[in-house]
């Protein structure tokens, strides 16, 4: 994949392209969904009528119902109002928050950057989803604690990449010579590293929202998202699975929702310059970085040094 | 080789007293009362206070700090408040549970990911690359807890091939196994076959080439080096082995950590909670260390950097 990249050849290029508007609309639609759920449901999500409970598909109700009576197409339509809206904002609080402190890292050396970095390894210490897990539990159910969690954990992976980023170029040339002509890290950090670091940090938040949708309704699986009525797809999963044998629908479609989201996000982050599989080898990167030095660039394979 | 695993041992030291800390800090600096909220909002002042007392959460914070630390030192996770048992046996209980499904697992996504990914890095763009990078996409979108649902219904429900859940009657493994190795299976394969592309793409292959060797045998030189990445990625996998087994164990109600820690966080036993988010974080932290190791075995350059 790497290799397209730098040849830039037409067939990968093309193909980036399409799996860029692929993405886009695939969010797009999903986003313009949860925006207009409330003028476009056919039923209030909340609307329950337990003696019409897994009723089939039919009539005003081309999804059926739950196991509460309620219309399955509005609360999944609901459900779209949550996942994404929370992944997006999410990843872009957290590549906001990790690019600066990891670029200021990458700058100002020293203790500065050790104990960035240290915190970086201890969070990383942390396997997946686990450390969001421990904090909802502590902290209990609900939106923004679900947002806090996944974002204590996802501002590392900017960080790290914006700092090594910046330790890259800091020696080079038109650094110093920025330097030279009395640039502070402000200036510095906003006009000559930041632009560098955009690309491969908008392909890790593209491919970053889909884990955050994963994250988010795995949580909400576990009952540790946000809280019932409020119809998520990971909640909505969790009930359908609880009724497989009489309704098996109810846990087929918001699980195909959380899939074609994350598919999504996939897609775009491939058109950016990604590759599925290097959310994972971006991290074994990271990680070698600790223990194998020499590694790193075999590591990244997938990613494109762009 | 000795050297270099000393050293990264060392230093895995200072993360794990981290590790603890943060842990600790987690649950004993959170705004709120652990106890009230283990208690209910109804519970009465003096049963709170006596909980209080027997947790030692009346105790000042670096005290409390101190003791943790101590006990852990002499492997002691203090008590569950839930099962009365001490937090180590119930992990000790459940852990060979966890490890053979996250074997069987291991297992079915290197059985599946190495032919896949090899017969993929051969034909670069051929059908068989095509398809297992679409399938692989579609894997790597697919969130197990949606995964494993649709298997039992397909072969538990409709076909009747496999139990449902539990972990007693014979093939009980499979399903979880399968749910927990298809992304897994999915991302090795991927990155076996951009790794061995890259080292195909290298000059050493080449002067084999020139030599007169043939394409399949100048392949399993790159092989050789192309499996650097793919161990440790497989090392960092064992993170969402781990994480997906508190998804995966959950929904086949397999008797292991992860459905210990859902289980705790249900009752709201908080020293049950601290001990399995701890000792998750201990494997990972130990199964990464050996894939380190494992990578450094097959490429003794990487312990001198």
């Amino acid at each position: 994949m790497s290799d397209a990249i730098a040849t830039g050849d037409k067939p990968a290029r093309r193909r980036r392209g399409a799996a860029l508007a692929a993405g886009a609309l695939i969010l797009g639609l999903l986003l313009a969904a949860g925006g207009a759920a409330p003028w476009i449901v056919p039923h209030p999500p909340d609307e329950q009528d337990l003696a019409r409970r897994l009723e089939g598909p039919g009539g005003a109700h081309p999804l059926g119902r739950d196991d509460l009576g309620r219309d399955v197409l509005s609360r999944l339509l609901y459900g779209a109002r949550i996942s994404l809206p929370l992944a997006i904002v999410v990843v872009g609080l957290s590549a906001g928050l990790g690019t600066l402190l990891g670029g200021l890292a990458g700058l100002a050396g020293g203790a500065i950057d050790a104990a960035l970095m240290a915190a970086a390894d201890l969070l990383l210490a942390f396997p997946g989803i686990l450390l969001a897990v421990a904090i909802v539990a502590v902290r209990g159910p609900g939106l923004a604690n679900l947002g806090v969690a996944l974002g204590v954990i996802g501002w590392v992976g900017y960080a790290r990449l914006a700092r090594g980023e910046t330790l890259r170029v800091v020696r080079e040339p038109f650094v110093e010579a920025a330097r030279a002509a009395g640039a502070g890290p402000a200036r510095l950090l906003g006009r000559h590293l930041l632009p560098l670091v955009a690309r491969p940090a908008a392909v890790q938040a593209a491919l970053g929202v889909g884990g955050v949708v994963l994250a988010e309704a795995g949580l909400s699986f576990l009952g540790l998202g946000v809280p019932p009525p409020v119809a998520t797809w990971g909640g909505m999963l969790r009930d359908g699975a609880q009724n497989l044998l009489d309704a098996p629908r109810l846990a087929i479609a918001p699980g195909a929702l959380i899939a074609l989201a994350v598919l999504g996000a996939q897609l775009l982050g491939e058109g950016l310059g990604g590759a599925p599989e290097s959310a994972g080898a971006e991290d074994a990167d990271r990680r070698t970085g600790a223990g194998a030095g020499s590694a790193r660039g075999s590591v990244g394979a997938g990613r494109g040094r762009a | 080789m000795s050297g270099y695993l000393l050293r990264r041992l060392l230093a895995t030291v200072p993360l794990l007293i981290g590790a603890a800390t943060l842990v600790f800090l987690l649950v004993h600096l959170v705004p709120g009362d652990p106890v009230r909220a283990m208690l209910g909002a109804g519970a009465r002042d003096s049963d709170v206070s006596l909980f209080r007392n027997r947790l030692g959460l009346d105790r000042p914070v670096g005290e409390q700090y101190l003791r943790y630390v101590g006990g852990l030192i002499k492997g002691d996770l203090g008590t569950s408040l839930h099962y009365q048992d001490p937090v180590a046996t119930l992990l000790r209980e459940r852990l060979p549970s966890t490890a053979r499904l996250a074997a069987a697992t291991l297992l079915a996504a290197l059985l599946a990911a190495v032919p896949a990914g090899l017969l993929a890095a051969v034909r670069p763009g051929g059908w068989w690359d095509r398809l297992s990078t679409a399938i692989a996409s579609l894997a790597l979108a697919m969130p197990s807890f949606w995964l494993g649902p649709l298997l039992v219904l397909l072969f538990s429900i409709r076909l009747r091939w496999l139990p449902v859940s539990g972990s007693e009657a014979p093939g009980a493994i499979v399903l979880p196994a399968a749910t927990l190795a298809f992304s897994i299976a999915a991302l090795l394969a991927r990155l076996l076959c951009a790794s061995v592309r890259d080292q195909a793409a290298a000059a050493y292959v080449t002067a084999a080439r020139a030599r007169g060797l043939g394409r399949g045998s100048a392949l399993l030189h790159a092989v050789r080096n192309a499996i650097g990445p793919v161990v440790t990625t497989i090392g960092l996998q064992t993170g969402s082995l781990l994480t997906g087994a508190i998804l995966t164990e959950t929904i086949f109600a397999w008797p292991g950590m992860g459905r210990l820690l859902v289980r705790a966080i249900s009752y709201r036993d908080y020293p049950l909670v601290e001990g399995c988010v701890l000792a998750f974080a201990i494997i990972y932290m130990l199964a990464n260390l050996a894939c380190d190791a494992v990578r450094v075995a097959l490429d003794p350059r990487l312990s001198r950097a």
